[in-house]
């Protein structure tokens, strides 16, 4: 069949005024892009209620962590010898460990280095993640070959055990933690921010800047890495949540953020040998990563029905 | 057929080589060499910790070093460990069938729930027990499996007054033990994969369910199980392959505490410790080792299409 | 009635020529495997030749899968030609410098057909507008912001619309700011690929009239691609029918219309829905047959053989030659027939 269109009624003819064939553009519409940013919120706060929840709690974690100092009365670090195994009473909400430590201050303070890990973590990623895998998606070439592969390799192995290998060989601290837990989580980001790059390198807004004779770096900056922003803070999202999985689980083997400082994963390993009579040393910090890890991952999931209900990650 | 599986398995080796390379040269970039640092505290005299240096062809330059390193492992030679008087070969290829077995039981654990309780969920989209089984896997899939472990090692005890059998027994040895001392890691690594598992078959058969074959095949008047489970579900399979393909990674992680945590002499365990003994070319070696795991599932993945869906296998 | 080699339209283009073809040839490579392995060529664009002068609009006419977008594409270079030149006043594009040719792009531009993906979803209008200014510094500021207001006014819409953002806006409407963002730079010539195909009937009509007004004001060259042959009834001065990479016929609109000569062009003809029910009854009831063979594969001799209801035996081995049947019509003369219309045995 020859595809010829019957579009135009009578083409010889239309009519010669040249009318605004569109009034329903509401009054109201937005016109900044910080508006229309309010509006997508509206929309979501009114359509993802879960998500709405996993943000307060988000929020909460953050408040929690800022002013630790504030909210808890005591030294997290410091040992009540008086008070032992204290179960939550009006002075000890959360109670005490074997060690009299104030289990509240220490899950406060604990948020503190969690969301301080998953956060410079998945700042540090998505920013490097972004511009790399960006760049690289629409120069393509050689770079993007070689690189391709070495995210192909990375991403294969299993992420604790490079982070373990990275942090056994610089020695436990949080520096050494953000450091590892960056060079394991970056691929992904790379990764997803080249994929999309392709999509929008071959879109006919890129081809509009092209013939515009926009360069390459701009056509990147002011094109492509906008419109990478819906996958990468979805990705972000979840990947904060597994971020705090991780520093969790190298805290509970030891090998995470080293004492005094208070983390919920090595919380939790030192109430394994006390859990039988005082489970409160268990429940808090279980808790704590629990909840927080749940509520990044519905933030992230909301977040993906909203922007890109679509996107596989 | 077999071109792909040729084609794969040589993208595979380079994957592996790649990870070799990249593994040998983060180790090296670390400031104040490891080893110096291992080697000054093991209390060995200046001269001795020359000689092993030497031995080691630690002074070698270090491209030297790196084809050293990179020819070892095509011959298969890891080196020695520096704690234990064994080669790393023997040491990873004694404990390495418990972690095959541990994690192959835990794939197979999320496989025979997952897929089901996504398919469930799909099926009754919208109902309370949808949106049970949603924030069931959502919440499965937040919960570290370390916690996981924690909780059924004390509250099985505490409330069952079970234990797991001490002292490992393989499984020809004594099926039954191995299996009491295998079943709870492997659940609690197959949580989280199954999780993932289940949330995949779920998105993925709702899109299949909206398709017009499956209208057609409705519209013909086949019974609601038969379009479920023949049309529907077999279809929503190949997302959550991939997936079960690219979770096999956090899964192989999960095996390190666990099996330390269950006294399982597998891999896992050994990192565990060489970590702490700081047995850097062990953990390297073992960190290649689950590349090779991880890249040699996810062929067997690609391979798997061919068996769900005969346009792959075609082309 | 004369023969011509295509290569030799005309020898040397006359002054009024602004963009000039020869040849054109675009083959994309086929990669296959690890090694990508050139396995074959899409022969998108097979050596075609015409000129387009200054003021006039050219209609490039075909099926999807003709060749006609990418030409569009050559024409502006944003695809390197396999071989053949594409000369802009006479300056080979292939030989400028990338700074040069990035300079010339002021003066050669390009409307999309889809509306919704021409316009990048994370700018408002203004930055699409304006990127163009940005782009050859010819405004910035309030200079800046009054030339897309300008520019904004010229196609219709209004300075309210300046902060809005595509998802805003109607197809028609967006349409109009992709004119706006390609007429920003003063551009001589402006491809339009299918630039009203995604749109409504009548909204259609008014972009059309919104070109055409346009190019009166400000004496714009349109290279206008679609395949619906009421829109280059409407716009066109001079047709160019694609086939399968190669151009088949050529002619003032008008003159085509009267007398079709290619058996594509008359297929293509009988298939264009009539409201006229006396031109309806006139017409021959005549239709290309079967699929559009693959462009990787083409048919031997005339590519149209294979779907053509007059093919011989001829057809099936033997290159047709362009032959000027008019002064300025061209036609690939029909292997099976004489120029005088007896049929070849």
């Amino acid at each position: 069949m020859v595809d010829v269109n019957q579009h135009l009624g009578s083409p010889t003819n239309p009519p010669s005024e040249v009318v605004d064939e569109d009034t329903d553009v509401s009054a109201d519409a937005s016109d900044s892009a910080f508006s229309r940013f309010v509006g997508s919120a509206r929309h979501f706060a009114k359509t993802q209620k879960l998500g709405m929840a996993a943000l307060a709690v988000i929020l909460l974690l953050v408040l929690m962590a800022v002013f630790a100092g504030v909210i808890s009365a005591n030294d997290p670090a410091l040992q009540n010898r008086g008070d032992v195994k204290v179960g939550p009473n009006g002075a000890y909400w959360f109670g005490t460990d074997h060690l009299g430590r104030d289990i509240f201050a220490r899950i406060a303070y604990g948020a503190r280095v969690s969301l301080t890990v998953g956060g410079v973590t998945v700042l540090v990623a998505t920013v490097v993640g972004t511009l790399v895998g960006g760049f690289s998606g629409y120069y393509g070439g050689r770079f993007d070959l070689v690189l391709q592969r070495i995210v192909d390799a990375v991403m294969s192995i299993p992420v604790l055990v490079l982070a373990l290998f990275i942090v056994a060989l610089l020695g436990p601290s949080i520096r050494n933690l953000i450091l590892a837990l960056t060079i394991v989580v970056t691929p992904s980001f790379v990764r997803v921010a080249r994929g999309e790059m392709l999509r929008i390198r071959s879109s006919d807004y890129v081809r509009a800047a092209d013939a515009l004779g926009a360069s390459p770096f701009r056509t990147v900056v002011r094109h492509g890495l906008p419109n990478l922003f819906a996958p990468i803070i979805i990705l972000a999202s979840l990947t904060f949540g597994n971020a705090i999985v991780a520093e969790a689980s190298l805290s509970f083997i030891g090998l995470g953020v080293p004492p005094p400082e208070p983390s919920w994963g090595r919380m939790v390993s030192d109430a394994r040998e006390w859990i039988r009579l005082y489970p409160w040393m268990l429940l808090f910090p279980a808790a704590a990563i629990s909840v927080s890890v749940l509520a990044f991952n519905l933030f992230g999931d909301a977040l993906r029905d909203h922007l890109d209900p679509k996107l596989v990650l | 057929m077999t071109q792909l599986i040729v084609k794969r398995l040589l993208s595979g080796l380079l994957a592996l080589f790649l990870i070799a390379t990249f593994l040998f040269f983060v180790m090296r970039s670390v400031p104040g060499d490891a080893i110096d640092i291992q080697l000054a505290e093991s209390g060995l005299s200046e001269e001795r910790i020359t000689e092993v240096k030497d031995e080691m062809g630690l002074n070698d330059p270090i491209l030297e070093q790196y084809a050293d390193w990179a020819s070892g492992i095509v011959r298969l030679d890891f080196g020695d460990s520096l704690v234990r008087d064994e080669s790393v070969l023997d040491i990873i290829l004694r404990r390495l069938p418990v972690t095959l077995e541990l994690s192959f039981l835990a794939i197979a654990l999320s496989l025979a729930f997952g897929p089901i309780v996504g398919m469930l969920s799909a099926i009754r989209r919208g109902k309370p027990s949808d949106a049970i089984l949603r924030v069931g896997s959502i919440v499965g899939l937040s919960i570290p499996n370390f916690l996981v472990g924690v909780l059924m090692i004390t509250y099985l005890s505490e409330w069952f007054g079970y234990s797991v059998p001490i002292g490992y027994q393989e499984f020809w040895e004594s099926p039954w033990v191995n299996l009491q001392q295998m079943i709870l890691p492997a659940i609690a690594l197959a949580l989280s994969v199954g999780a993932a598992t289940a949330r995949m078959t779920r998105s993925s058969m709702l899109e299949v369910l909206g398709t017009d074959y499956i209208r057609t095949v409705r519209a013909k008047g086949a019974d609601e199980r038969m379009i479920n489970t023949r049309h529907a579900f077999k279809n929503s399979l190949i997302p959550v392959l991939t997936l079960v393909g690219l979770q096999f990674g956090g899964l192989l992680g999960g095996t390190v505490i666990l099996e330390a945590m269950f006294s399982l002499p597998g891999l896992g365990s050994q990192v565990f410790e060489a970590v702490r003994t700081r047995d850097y070319p062990l953990i390297q070696a073992a960190a290649l080792v689950y590349g090779a795991m991880f890249i040699l599932v996810n062929i067997m993945v690609d391979l798997a299409y061919g068996w769900i869906d005969p346009r792959i296998r075609a082309s | 009635m004369t023969v011509t080699e295509p290569s030799s339209i005309s020898a040397e283009a006359s002054s009024d020529t602004i963009v000039e073809v020869r040849n054109l040839t675009k083959h994309f490579p086929i990669e296959k495997g690890l090694l990508k392995r050139t396995v074959g060529q899409v022969q998108a664009v097979n050596g075609i030749s015409f000129d387009v002068r200054r003021g006039s609009t050219v209609a490039l006419v075909g099926e999807s899968g003709c060749g006609k977008t990418t030409t569009g594409q050559l024409i502006l270079h944003l695809l390197e030609p396999t071989s053949g030149t594409v000369r802009f006043e006479g300056r080979d594009l292939a030989g400028l410098q990338r700074g040069e040719l990035r300079r010339l792009r002021q003066r050669m531009q390009i409307i999309f057909q889809d509306p919704f993906s021409s316009l990048d979803p994370r700018m408002s209008t203004l930055s699409i507008v304006a990127e163009g200014l940005e782009v050859h510094g010819i405004a910035s500021g309030k200079q800046k912001v009054d030339r897309v207001v300008e520019l904004l006014e010229l196609v219709g819409l209004s300075s309210r619309d300046l902060r809005k953002f595509p998802h805003e806006f109607s197809g028609g409407q967006r349409q109009r700011i992709g004119i706006a963002r390609a007429l920003a730079t003063n551009p001589e010539v402006i491809v339009c690929d299918e630039a009203v195909s995604a749109l409504d009937v009548s909204i259609q009509a008014q972009v059309l009239n919104l070109l055409k007004d346009l190019q009166a004001e400000l004496n714009l060259t349109y290279l206008f691609i679609t395949h619906d042959l009421n829109v280059v009834r409407y716009i066109s001065d001079e047709v160019i029918v694609m086939y399968l990479g190669e151009i088949v016929e050529q002619a003032a609109t008008e003159d085509l219309f009267e007398n079709p000569i290619h058996p594509y062009t008359r297929s293509l003809f009988s298939a264009v829905p009539v409201v006229d029910p006396d031109l309806a009854e006139k017409r021959e009831p005549f239709l290309a047959s079967g699929e559009l063979p693959s462009p990787s594969n083409p048919p031997s001799g005339c590519k149209f053989h294979t779907r053509c209801p007059f093919s011989c035996e001829a057809a099936t081995q033997q290159i047709p030659e362009t032959v000027e049947f008019e002064p300025g019509h061209r036609a690939a003369a029909c292997p099976c027939y004489t120029t005088d219309g007896v049929r070849v045995r």
